[in-house]
């Protein structure tokens, strides 16, 4: 019984072909083409024809012929080239994505951290730069947040009330001595280096609060971002 | 009746692109070719039917779906080739006519190549080494 099932299946099969090739035979709008037409239809016939002995030789024709066929219509020329080129524009194009959002992240946290700083901190920021990296699984990092601070006029003049005050004194007197200065020449020398002595100490002075303000930006950035406090850097307004 | 619309509409362009080339070549030539591709669209839809018919006869015999595939591109392009070449050699230009049935000629060829391969190798195979 399977051999004859099989024996009309492969009798029906050959009629079908024969029956669509004719049709298509009919199809054809003119003669040109139907030398061609006939060849290709033809061997659809021999291939539908020698079917079984096919199927015997080699278990997997049909899929292999279907892939080839497939492989034909599908493969333009040079498409493996058109291919590598798009993919290299597409990676061109992920990249200046990916450097834009870090820009705008950059940015984003660069002014973050400024009005954290300046309203929860206290401190005028001059200028603050965030620095990101890539890292190993090709995501971003901050790499390094440098926050560089505004020299801060109020309290410095209330912290130094006293140097400022007789410097300002000692510049009024000079600009008095000046004029005799202009006259004699030999006092200027001495107040030079005496505005100068008050200046140095206002700076130790200033030094020991410096180092507990860039401690508090430190602390104060590095809890609130999340941030290594190692990879935080303050300016302050000498050093800058 | 379709076929009578078809025919009128064919008869009215032929007279008007008649009287037309005398005065302006170019614009008869155009005429020619949208009376051509406006009949071709509006009948293109109709080898549809055929095409069903078709599918159900491969369907029910069991052959390959590829082989029937293969068969409309190929009669696709035979289509498209000749029509492209007729609207060509409308406008004098047979040697460019020529070359689109050469393109659509080779297209066809290429498709055959899958299907030679196949039975040369099985052929080679059944041959002892």
């Amino acid at each position: 019984m399977d051999i004859m099932d099989g024996l009309s299946g492969w009798l029906r099969q050959v009629i079908a072909v024969i029956l669509l090739a004719s049709l298509i035979d009919l199809l054809l709008p003119n003669r040109t083409m139907q030398r061609y037409v006939r060849l290709v239809a033809g061997l659809f016939i021999l291939l539908t024809v020698a079917g079984p002995i096919m199927q015997w030789v080699k278990g997997d024709f049909g899929s292999r012929l279907a892939q080839g066929l497939q492989s034909v219509e599908k493969t333009p020329e040079g498409a493996s080239r058109q291919l590598a080129m798009i993919e290299a524009d597409g990676a061109k194009l992920r990249e200046s994505r990916l450097a834009q959002a870090a820009d705008l992240t950059a940015t984003k946290l660069e002014s973050e951290i400024r009005s954290e700083v300046e309203q929860a901190g206290g401190h005028p920021v001059r200028r603050v730069k965030v620095n990101l990296e890539k890292v190993s699984d090709g995501s971003l990092a901050v790499a390094k947040v440098s926050i560089e601070l505004e020299p801060e006029t109020v309290p410095a003049g209330e912290r130094s009330d006293g140097a400022s005050s007789g410097e300002v004194r000692d510049v009024e007197a000079v600009a008095d001595v000046e004029i005799k200065v202009q006259v004699g020449g030999g006092k200027a020398p001495e107040k030079e280096p005496d505005g100068a002595i008050p200046a140095i100490g206002g700076t130790e002075g200033e030094r020991e609060l410096d180092g507990e303000t860039r401690r508090n930006v430190t602390a104060l950035v590095s809890n609130r971002f999340g941030l290594a406090p190692g990879i935080v850097e303050v300016k302050l307004p000498d050093e800058a | 009746m379709d076929i009578l619309q078809i025919v009128g509409i064919g008869f009215l362009a032929t007279v008007l692109i008649l009287v037309i080339r005398e005065q302006k070549p170019m614009f008869a030539y155009l005429l020619a070719a949208f009376v051509g591709v406006g009949i071709f669209l509006a009948f293109v839809g109709k080898i549809g039917d055929v095409i069903s018919v078709l599918e159900e006869l491969a369907d029910r015999s069991g052959i390959p779906s590829v082989y029937l595939k293969t068969m409309l591109k190929i009669i696709g392009i035979a289509y498209i080739a000749e029509f492209g070449a007729q609207i060509v050699r409308d406008a004098g230009l047979e040697s460019i006519a020529t070359k689109i049935e050469f393109a659509g000629k080779m297209l066809i060829l290429v498709m055959a190549v899958p299907i030679i391969s196949v039975i040369v190798e099985t052929v080679l195979n059944l041959l002892p080494a």
